[in-house]
């Protein structure tokens, strides 16, 4: 799944510390969401959307690998 | 059972049929009491993943440490400090290795083993198993990797004491496999915790 937060953090001007804390998450978990490492739970992808005043699909993007099992 | 037992033992009395209905009543009022711990416990634990509050971390620590200290002397000493001599009840003991248990008896024994066997296992699920200071998905499944991880090293490094180590030194193994899971647990989460932190950093 490719994101697109980092972009949108750019564009809000916020940090990863300032992001997470909005929707209340650890540093770490906006990190490595944004590295691509770990696949977040719906909600917390509605959350970042909600954050960013965004649909979640212009935030999250499937692939073609998230297809395959 | 205690109500009836009471009432056969007060006898007709007037007063003690007071005493009688007031301790019903109190115990009713207990049983009431009692429900609404349950359903409320019965929310706190759907909430919390079965997590501690993060102050019980520091809990932990506290007897986590003793507990190794203590368990050291314990390993130093074999003969034990008299002063930790009691006597304790025992549901099964033998009195020596190859004679016949007996049950439900009370013997004297040094506790100091016992003492930081308690401290270490609770110690170390206080420190394990309390939330983070934000416990969020991430760590959730950091948490649950780990515990994995280390239940698979505890049991596989068991199976090769199974194999090749016996008699007395198996015992020891025992003794070390009582608290290996946990500590190997500890090690892999924070480990994976520090390595998560430090990403950021290189990030930043």
């Amino acid at each position: 799944m490719k994101n697109s937060i980092k972009v949108e953090r750019a564009k809000k001007n916020i940090t990863q510390a300032q992001l997470a804390e909005l929707v209340n998450v650890s540093r770490q978990t906006i990190n490595a969401i944004e590295l691509g490492k770990y696949n977040l739970s719906t909600i917390l992808a509605l959350k970042i959307a909600h954050v960013f005043n965004e649909s979640v699909h212009n935030i999250f993007e499937l692939e073609e690998s998230d297809w395959e099992s | 059972m205690l109500v009836v037992v009471f009432i056969c033992i007060s006898g007709v009395d007037k007063l003690n049929v007071i005493y009688t209905c007031l301790y019903v009543m109190y115990i009713c009022h207990y049983d009431i009491f009692a429900l609404h711990l349950c359903h409320n416990f019965k929310s706190i634990i759907m909430k919390t993943n079965y997590l501690f509050p993060n102050r019980f971390k520091k809990i932990g620590w506290l007897l986590f440490i003793p507990g190794i200290i203590l368990g050291v002397l314990c390993l130093i000493d074999q003969s034990g400090i008299s002063f930790f001599d009691i006597k304790v009840i025992a549901i099964i003991a033998e009195q020596s290795i190859f004679s016949d248990a007996s049950f439900f008896s009370i013997l004297e024994n040094n506790v100091l083993d016992e003492i930081s066997s308690i401290l270490l296992i609770i110690g170390a699920l206080l420190i394990a198993f309390s939330k983070e200071k934000t416990e969020d998905e991430f760590i959730s499944k950091i948490r649950l990797e780990s515990l994995v991880w280390a239940t698979y090293i505890n049991y596989a490094i068991l199976i090769f004491a199974i194999i090749f180590i016996y008699d007395m030194t198996f015992l020891w193994v025992l003794v070390f496999n009582m608290f290996t899971l946990l500590v190997f647990f500890l090690i892999r989460f924070n480990w994976a915790l520090y390595k998560s932190k430090n990403q950021i950093s290189n990030e930043e």
